[in-house]
């Protein structure tokens, strides 16, 4: 159980934060000016920007440092989560809102970026978020929600138009129909592949627990692909499925090549195996065989000890396997790019190719967010399946 | 009555776990199987309830043969109790409790009711465990919750596997002595499996010993304890088997009368006492402590020759004779008083008639 009371407590990392958090505001570039997408960025102070907005930003973050020496209670603890979280989210706020008069006074061409100060309010965000995560341990709603609020926060603000003057929004105008297609396609394989990965993975889990002889195998080989490394799997597939197309015109019509979305999906697949499948054993493990006796012996079906034993017990877990899963697979879609698999990978590739650092974000912000908030649903989704009694960590079981 | 007629169980690999067992369980009453690991007696235990299916032979539940009734069916209307007690961990007591009243379609109010009631039948107070999870009980606590459960919809008929196998010594001895009361006052027709003779004979109305899948001696406990059938039975009842025997008989089916010696009275009293001492009582008769009749001498106070007594020198009437030897033996004397709940004299036992009790079964 968790000491309620109201001590003082200093939660560590939460004070390294707040630290960093009142750092930002101060710091020489909180955003930046450039005459042109290229030239030399010039910094701008928090306080030059706006001068209310620095003070708002500073006494929300004493409140959160308030919050945090009561983070021994659960709610308090959320609330320094949530101001945490939502402070670079106002950071953005301030800098969108202010960017088109700096730009105007510095020239037809000029961007405006965020810069070091703001880049620091969101490492402090995450921090101070991950600090209250810690505390509400057992918590998985309110940890879903810490991570879902500032999610979408942002995701609104981005789409509100606010920050339409900001350079990585001008990259975005430019291109704001390829953006939308090659998120639909990140999601899309990223669903796929935790979707094929859940069909062949749970059952996978499911056989593993049932008999020792399908155990070992299986568990060999999830593990070593997952020790492969994404850009080599890639590649390697590349081979063998450009040989295939070739010899089967079908499979070529299908849109299987040795390039494109195939390989691709199949590596993501492959990857997503481990985590499912071994939740999935593992919360088949944790049913205990009395318990389903214990169901059977007072006259429940087999239905009832599925719906009522089984699945509570264990849905949970294998849930966590789903999140890790899904993470990994927002992250590696981006990889994909490489192979021509499309995706918002494409964006880091060709910002990377024209060392245009606002393009690189353009695809880099989405796939942070997007990986966040599936993250935090998830979470929040495990939180409203789990049964009080079914606490244990469902978090990962390696 | 459950009757069991030729039950064999062979399983798949040929092991013969049940061979050929009859036996007629009567209602009402606390029927135990014991033997060693491995005799059969889970077994036999669990085709009761139709978790294992015999591979020959017919078990009628009052007539009726339970393979033609429905097996969901059955088992909501026999109470189950396992080893390793089996809640549900992600539910609370209540929950717990609950899952037979629920299978049923209970109303609700009535379900809220039981729990109640059940709780207090064994012991938990309801405000305080309904809402527990299993994780925060104790081993003895989750036992109880165990019993309640399986009695949530007053079945007639109820299976116990070792259910108090996985506490330690002391709450178990607790634990059957509650289960003893709860049993007087239910009568529920029991079937109890345990390797531990002990727990046999403190909670058994009728015993089954079992070997290598056989019954080898189906008898009231005394009758076991009396005459074993053979070295098998005579061995696993433990040498101490006179002893076992005492632990079953209580001090008032064998209490003598005696007048006792009112203190305050006067001496004239001590002509009547043949014996060489007697048991001295106060003007309400609760007893104070004896006297020794050599002691008198004329003109002396009745109260000047009183030895007093210590509350481990008085027996109440439910003791057993077990423990009215043992008294006796610690104390070095050769009789003991029993006294009643207000300390009331009430009579005596001798170790003569406990050695006439041995002597005679």
């Amino acid at each position: 159980m968790k000491n309620t009371s109201g001590n003082l407590s200093v939660n560590m990392m939460a004070i390294l934060g707040i630290a960093i958090m009142f750092i930002s505001p101060i710091f020489p570039g909180f955003i930046s000016v450039s005459e042109t997408r290229i030239s030399e960025p010039i910094p701008v102070r928090l306080a030059t920007v706006s001068v209310v907005a620095f003070l708002a930003i500073v006494a929300t973050t004493f409140l959160t440092l308030i919050f945090s020496l009561y983070s021994r209670r659960n709610l308090l603890s959320f609330l320094m989560g949530i101001t945490g979280g939502l402070l670079p989210v106002a950071g953005f706020a301030v800098a969108g809102l202010s960017a088109g008069r700096l730009a105007e006074a510095t020239g037809p061409f000029a961007r405006v970026s965020p810069s070091s100060g703001l880049w620091l309010a969101v490492l402090a965000g995450y921090v101070i978020v991950f600090a209250a995560m810690r505390t509400l341990e057992d918590n998985k709603i309110m940890r879903g929600l810490l991570v879902l609020v500032p999610v979408v926060a942002i995701t609104a603000l981005l789409l509100s138009g606010l920050l339409a003057d900001l350079s990585i929004m001008k990259e975005f105008a430019n291109r704001r129909e390829r953006f939308f297609s090659e998120f639909a396609r990140h999601m899309m394989i990223c669903a796929g592949a935790v979707g094929f990965g859940a069909i062949i993975g749970i059952p996978l889990g499911v056989f593993s627990n049932r008999s020792a002889r399908v155990e070992k195998p299986v568990f060999a080989f999830v593990n070593f692909i997952q020790t492969v490394p994404g850009v080599a799997l890639f590649g390697l597939l590349v081979a063998p499925l450009a040989y295939l197309s070739r010899a089967f015109p079908v499979l070529r019509q299908l849109g299987i090549g040795g390039i494109g979305w195939a390989p691709a999906m199949i590596a993501l697949v492959l990857y997503s195996l481990l985590p499912i499948t071994r939740n999935t054993y593992a919360s088949l493990k944790a049913i205990p065989a009395d318990t389903v006796e214990a169901g059977v012996g007072m006259g429940m079906s087999k239905r009832q000890v599925l719906f009522r034993i089984e699945i509570p017990i264990s849905l949970p877990i294998v849930l966590a396997g789903v999140r890790t899963a899904a993470i990994q697979a927002v992250g590696n879609t981006a990889m994909a790019a490489i192979i021509g698999a499309g995706g918002l990978g494409v964006f880091i590739f060709q910002g990377l190719g024209q060392a245009a650092m606002d393009l690189v974000l353009l695809g880099a912000i989405p796939v942070v967010l997007l990986a966040l908030f599936v993250d935090g649903l998830i979470q929040l989704l495990i939180g409203i399946v789990t049964p009080r009694g079914v606490l244990e960590k469902t978090d990962d079981k390696t | 009555m459950i009757k069991l007629e030729g039950i064999t169980k062979r399983y798949d690999d040929r092991t013969l776990a049940v061979d050929n067992v009859s036996l007629e369980i009567p209602s009402n009453q606390l029927t135990v199987l014991i033997g060693p690991s491995g005799c059969g007696k889970t077994t036999t235990l669990k085709m009761i309830n139709r978790i294992i299916s015999p591979t020959s032979g017919k078990i009628l539940i009052d007539g009726r043969d339970i393979s033609t009734v429905d097996a969901k069916e059955l088992r909501r209307g026999i109470g189950y109790v396992i080893q390793n007690i089996g809640l549900f961990p992600h539910m609370t007591v209540r929950e717990n409790i609950a899952t037979v009243p629920r299978l049923l379609k209970w109303e609700k109010s009535r379900t809220q009711l039981r729990l109640d009631q059940l709780l207090e039948l064994v012991g938990l107070e309801p405000s305080v465990f309904s809402d527990k999870l299993p994780r925060e009980l104790s081993g003895g606590q989750a036992q109880r919750v165990g019993v309640a459960r399986a009695l949530a919809a007053d079945p007639p008929i109820v299976l116990m596997d070792e259910p108090f196998g996985a506490v330690d010594p002391l709450t178990r001895v607790k634990l059957q002595d509650e289960f003893v009361r709860i049993q007087k006052e239910l009568s529920k027709t029991i079937v109890f499996v345990t390797h531990d003779i002990d727990e046999a004979i403190r909670l058994a109305d009728r015993i089954g010993v079992m070997k290598d899948g056989k019954v080898l001696q189906y008898d009231s406990a005394e009758d076991i304890l009396a005459s074993p059938k053979n070295k098998f039975v005579h061995d696993f009842m433990g040498s101490d088997r006179a002893l076992k025997r005492l632990s079953r008989r209580s001090v008032n089916e064998f209490m003598e009368q005696s007048k006792p010696l009112f203190v305050s009275k006067g001496w004239e009293q001590l002509k009547e006492v043949k014996e060489s001492f007697v048991w001295a009582v106060d003007e309400e008769g609760k007893l104070i402590g004896w006297i020794h009749v050599s002691d008198f001498k004329e003109g002396k106070h009745l109260s000047e020759m009183l030895t007093e007594l210590s509350d481990d020198e008085m027996l109440s009437a439910e003791s057993t004779v077990k423990e009215a030897l043992s008294r006796m033996l610690e104390s070095g004397t050769m009789a003991l008083p029993v006294i009643g709940k207000e300390k009331e004299f009430l009579g005596q036992i001798s170790m003569y008639k406990i050695q006439e009790i041995t002597r005679n079964g």
